[in-house]
């Protein structure tokens, strides 16, 4: 061995210690969660308190404290507690956050909060849309919106979900049939939501201009308060055939998610009456995640605001609230939808 | 990380069991030769006379991969990883011919799973690398060669369960330091050549999101929030090893290899790693351009 190769290899002895200690001191790594009930928990608890996006303004609505939420649930998980017992407890304390985009899914059963719509009137039935609509021959169905014009020559288009996008082709066809009508109800009562683009797609035939329809953050850490700079969310029209005469949106108490942020972009534009009851709120734009056992879960990361910087979370309240009463669902009269279509002869 | 050590370090006992047998003979290239341009088979960049030495690699890889994205999942998913990856090598003109260059292309996707297996994640990458080397040493048994990487990266890792958050875009520009020590010993009256090559990104680029921010705000809304930031061993301490053994094979050489391909990153609060761990298999082609 000569002495250059003897110094070389020292040389890459050297060097390859130092990589191994660079290395191994470099490591990125996971917070090594087990699949332990206790884990499960604090792995819940965790992706909340970093990730949740509501903990100062519904601290400031209900006076929601996380940490006393941590300590009080805490207590009640053992890791000697079945799976059945565990999903109670930590359902349980999904719903202390009291939002519907807040998801706990086991094989089991799917933890879920609902009083922002079991507490209150459905005001709305299948039986009477039915009833409005006729039969298959007497409305049309296109890009899963159904339509119709009334004999009043009131047009009706109902949205049940924004599950999928609507063709911007759809929407022009069904402007044209429906342009010689003297006003136009978009109906989203009982739409749980869906893509956030088709509700802007939607609203988009409303508008002839760019306009903002509210704004959105995200976080930018693990911090309560650690939020971007809210930007603004624009509205730019369709490009199809638009909307310019008077408009009623319908809602109700389950008109949540995607379809509350079309009633909020759609009430920031002029000739919209908005009609019915308080929507149902989600203004949190969802993320999921999973805990080490294996459930998965769904949580409000970012927030969406109205053009007032207003929060949306817990609804939006309609400029005219009617309700159907027990008597017209007897009678079959859908007392929202005959209001709207009275309140658009006048105009 | 200790297969990784095991990998590497197991190439070493073979280089110096062999230390001090003589090299079979194998006839000079001779460079004053009229011959053209016509290409002839040759045995190792290391031996030949440093000029018009043109080396390929090519080899499958398989293996394990194990990714954390924190921006997906608390957990880290663990399996199966299958690869290509294309080396080419050519001595340059200049530096009297201690200059080379190098050409690197790795393709690899991953089929990955939860620590439950109820969730699964797909992960893919594209990478290409260009660089060269000045072989500070360039004697017939040993080559030890240093120099740089430009690196380009696009992938993803896409979780199958996930909604809005269902997946990670990688796209990143990179300048790797790169070192390569090889070595030819004789065993089995055979000429074999050890290989390893050792890069470690030193700056770069790279895109992200934000700590909370969805794509749907990024490529829709087109709201940008420090998506582009700058990559350093601090905020991305990554490495790829590659240690291959040549055995000559006919007219090229037959190569297995362990790559181990470490790409981290934390940056925005958000931690990633994947750490790739391949066995290779493939064969290494050398031609030599004599001048006239």
């Amino acid at each position: 061995m000569t002495l250059l190769s003897a110094r070389i290899q020292r040389i890459v002895a050297y060097l390859c210690c130092g990589f191994t200690l660079l290395m191994s001191a470099s490591c990125v790594t996971s917070e090594g969660f087990t699949t332990a009930p206790r884990d499960d928990f604090e792995a819940l608890w965790r992706i909340f308190d970093r990730h949740y996006c509501f903990f100062d303004y519904k601290k400031q609505e209900y006076g929601l404290d996380w940490n006393e939420v941590h300590q009080r649930y805490a207590a009640q998980v053992s890791d000697s507690m079945s799976p059945q017992a565990l999903f109670q407890v930590l359902g349980k304390m999904c719903n202390e956050l009291r939002d519907g985009h807040v998801n706990l899914w086991s094989p089991q059963n799917t933890a879920r909060y609902t009083r922002w719509y079991e507490a209150y009137p459905v005001n709305f039935s299948d039986s009477l849309l039915r009833r409005a609509l006729g039969t298959a021959e007497e409305y049309r169905l296109a890009s899963g919106l159904q339509y119709k014009v009334f004999n009043d020559n009131v047009g009706y288009v109902r949205c049940a979900s924004f599950n999928n996008e609507i063709g911007a082709g759809n929407l022009h066809e069904i402007m044209r049939y429906l342009a010689t009508c003297d006003g136009l109800i978009v109906d989203v009562r009982s739409n749980s939501g869906g893509l956030l683009t088709a509700a802007q797609t939607l609203a988009s035939v409303f508008t002839n201009e760019t306009v903002t329809v509210g704004y959105i953050s995200h976080k930018t850490g693990p911090g309560h308060s650690d939020f971007s700079q809210p930007q603004p969310i624009i509205l730019k029209p369709g490009k199809g055939l638009r909307w310019q005469k008077p408009i009623v949106v319908l809602a109700n108490r389950r008109t949540y998610s995607a379809a509350n942020a079309f009633v909020m972009y759609m009430k920031a534009l002029p000739n919209v009456t908005f009609m019915g009851d308080h929507t149902g709120g989600g203004s949190g734009l969802p993320f999921s995640s999973e805990l080490p056992g294996g459930w998965s879960i769904r949580f409000s990361a970012s927030p969406i605001y109205n053009t007032k910087m207003e929060h949306t979370e817990f609804g939006i309240e309609p400029d005219i609230r009617v309700s159907i009463t027990r008597k017209d669902y007897q009678r079959g009269v859908d007392t929202i939808l005959e209001r709207a279509r009275a309140l658009l002869r006048k105009k | 990380m200790r297969l990784l050590l095991l990998a590497f370090w197991a190439c070493l006992p073979l280089w110096l069991a062999a230390e001090n047998k003589d090299l079979p003979n194998i006839p000079e290239a001779n460079t004053a030769s009229p011959a053209a341009t016509t290409p002839q088979v040759a045995t190792s960049l290391e031996h030949l006379p440093l000029s018009g030495v043109v080396e390929r690699t090519y080899l499958l890889g398989m293996g394990k991969n194990h990714v954390y994205d924190s921006y997906l999942s608390p957990l880290d998913y663990a399996g199966s990883t299958l690869g290509f990856t294309r080396i080419g090598e050519r001595t340059m003109q200049r530096g009297q011919g201690r200059w080379s260059q190098i050409t690197y292309f790795d393709l690899n996707a991953s089929q990955l799973h939860n620590p439950v297996g109820n969730a699964t994640t797909w992960d893919g990458e594209l990478q290409f690398n260009y660089g060269q080397h000045y072989h500070l040493m360039a004697q017939p048994k040993w080559n030890v060669a240093l120099g740089g990487l430009l690196g380009a990266h696009l992938g993803g890792t896409y979780n199958t369960r996930n909604g809005n958050n269902p997946g990670q875009l990688r796209m990143a520009l990179d300048l790797a330091v790169s070192a390569v020590a090889a070595r030819q010993f004789a065993l089995w009256k055979k000429r074999w050549t050890w290989r390893t090559q050792c890069d470690i990104p030193v700056m770069g680029t790279f895109f992200t999101p934000n700590y909370g921010q969805s794509y749907y705000e990024i490529f829709i809304l087109g709201h940008a929030n420090r998506n582009i930031v700058f990559s350093h061993p601090f905020n991305a301490p990554s490495v790829r090893l590659l240690s291959t053994i040549s055995i000559p094979f006919g007219t090229s050489s037959l190569t297995l290899g362990y790559k181990a391909d470490i790409r981290q990153s934390t940056v925005h609060h958000l931690d990633r790693h994947a750490w790739h761990h391949t066995f290779l298999i493939g064969y290494t082609k050398t031609l030599q351009f004599l001048k006239r």
